[in-house]
């Protein structure tokens, strides 16, 4: 004769255990995805200079960001002040032509190279474009070489 | 062994707290903690950390961040946890050397930052 | 003696009394024994509940509005700075009584079986403790502040494969000008402090579990 299976107290409450485990182990990513997104805090990698730019100029920052453009011989470069060592905003001290982190220490020359302190790479050079009006157009997310310019 | 009711504790966690709450309120009175600058201020061209994270600023500055960062600290912290069992397998003496070792790296570095950050200033 | 041990009449009307024990060792009653430096973190962290959540009447987490709020209730609001500076020191004090509570614990060898889960407890508060003093100096949305969140966001971004959610989950997305954030508002104000009131609670409750707090 086949057992019969019986709902006693304890295997119901067994199963309502499972159920509860299991249905928590169900949330798990979508809590993830809830907590980690970003969807309400849109950041455009686009950063305008709209102020005319001289030739031969030293870095001059856009405002409100943290990319500063400069024109020499060969062109214009733009430039993100964020240190390579921890991310912390480096600031430019014209009279020095340094570039210093306030956080570790670190120093880059006017390039943008490190000399000093914990920082290894150079800070990152990003694309400049031209608009039809003269201002100019930084896209922050597409990285260039030392030497590109515009 | 001699024990005493409850009460007596009570009495003298009563002082205790009273202490605690004059010594706290003298400190707000008389010491104004600093705010920082401004985000609409001019950049700082130096940015000091909490006295409490002094040891991991320094950690930071000498080390590349995975280490200085990650891995020393998770050693620290591993080594505090695991003080017991360390004991249970290496004896006291080992439990007690660690031990030592790991609190007076942390004071160590946390003096360190308050000599540069003195310095600084 | 025995009259001294009678149980006073109001005995099992107080709750408080029910988590502690009827009798301690008199050696436990010496200040020199344990210098009351555990229940000092706990009366530092109730007062931190009680000064935090006034300040939270007029705190508003934010990138701008952060640092703006703390400088009114800091100036402007009637005993605001009275608040801000209690909390402050409280939690400055907070981390010192709790690390020589921790150097207490290992001069009385209190750590060892059967204590151990107990002392694992402790770990984990020290490491609450941390926190939430960091997420704290964050909320100021100072531009120190900002650094010091930029600081942590890319430490724990080293971590592999998760860094980058653990991050977005732990900070939100501080700008480099200042770490105030609504998420790490959230935890500092409810998060933290919740799981850290639990945990210390069931540090309380292992005491007594472990045979209460012996003299060497």
């Amino acid at each position: 004769m086949a057992r019969q299976l019986e709902w006693t107290r304890r295997s119901v409450l067994r199963l309502a255990w499972v159920g509860i485990v299991a249905a928590s182990a169900l949330t798990f990513k979508p809590l993830i995805q809830y907590l980690t997104s970003d969807e309400d805090q849109l950041r455009s990698p686009l950063v305008f200079y709209e102020k005319s730019l001289a030739e031969n100029s030293d870095w001059q920052k856009a405002s409100n960001s943290r990319v500063w453009v400069r024109q020499d011989t060969l062109g214009i470069m733009a430039m993100v002040a964020t240190c390579t060592h921890l991310g912390c905003e480096v600031n430019y001290h014209p009279e020095k032509k340094e570039w210093l982190c306030p956080c570790h220490g670190s120093i880059y020359d006017s390039e943008g190279r490190p000399i000093y302190g914990p920082a290894l790479k150079a800070l990152p050079r990003v694309a400049v474009n031209r608009q039809p009006n003269g201002s100019l157009i930084i896209n922050t997310s597409k990285q260039v070489g030392l030497d590109a310019r515009l | 062994m001699a024990r005493s009711p409850i009460q007596k504790l009570k009495e003298k966690e009563g002082i205790a707290t009273l202490l605690f709450l004059v010594v706290c309120t003298a400190l707000a009175i008389k010491f104004q903690p600093a705010v920082g600058t401004s985000n609409q201020a001019p950049a700082v061209t130096h940015a000091v950390a909490p006295w409490i994270f002094g040891p991991f600023q320094i950690l930071l500055l000498y080390l590349p961040p995975w280490i200085g960062a990650l891995i020393v600290p998770i050693l620290i912290v591993a080594g505090l946890a695991g003080l017991p069992w360390i004991e249970n397998y290496l004896g006291i003496k080992w439990g007690r050397g660690i031990f030592t070792f790991l609190f007076s790296l942390v004071v160590f570095l946390l003096l360190w930052f308050m000599v540069i950050e003195a310095w600084w200033n | 003696m025995k009259e001294q041990e009678q149980e006073p009449e109001h005995y099992h009307k107080n709750f408080v009394n029910h988590i502690r024990p009827r009798y301690v060792p008199d050696e436990v009653l010496s200040v020199l024994y344990t210098f009351c430096l555990g229940g000092l973190s706990f009366l530092a962290f109730i007062v931190l509940g009680a000064t935090g959540i006034l300040l939270m009447f007029h705190y508003l987490p934010g990138d701008s509005s952060g640092f703006s709020s703390v400088i009114t209730i800091a100036s402007v609001i009637p005993y605001g700075g009275m608040i801000r500076n209690i909390h402050y020191w409280a939690a400055q004090i907070m981390v010192v009584t709790v690390n020589l509570h921790m150097l207490r614990v290992v001069w009385t060898h209190s750590y060892k079986s059967p204590r151990q889960l107990n002392w694992l407890v402790g770990v984990g508060l020290l490491i609450f403790v941390l926190v939430l003093d960091f997420t704290g100096y964050l909320l100021i949305g100072s531009q120190e502040s900002g650094a010091a969140a930029t600081v942590a966001l890319h430490i724990v971004e080293l971590i592999p494969s998760m860094g980058m959610g653990l991050g977005k989950i732990g900070l939100g997305n501080p700008s480099s000008l200042s770490g105030s954030t609504l998420v790490v508002y959230v935890w500092h104000c409810v998060g933290l402090p919740m799981i850290a009131l639990i945990l210390q609670l069931y540090h309380f409750w292992r005491i007594r579990q472990d045979g209460g707090v012996r003299p060497l």
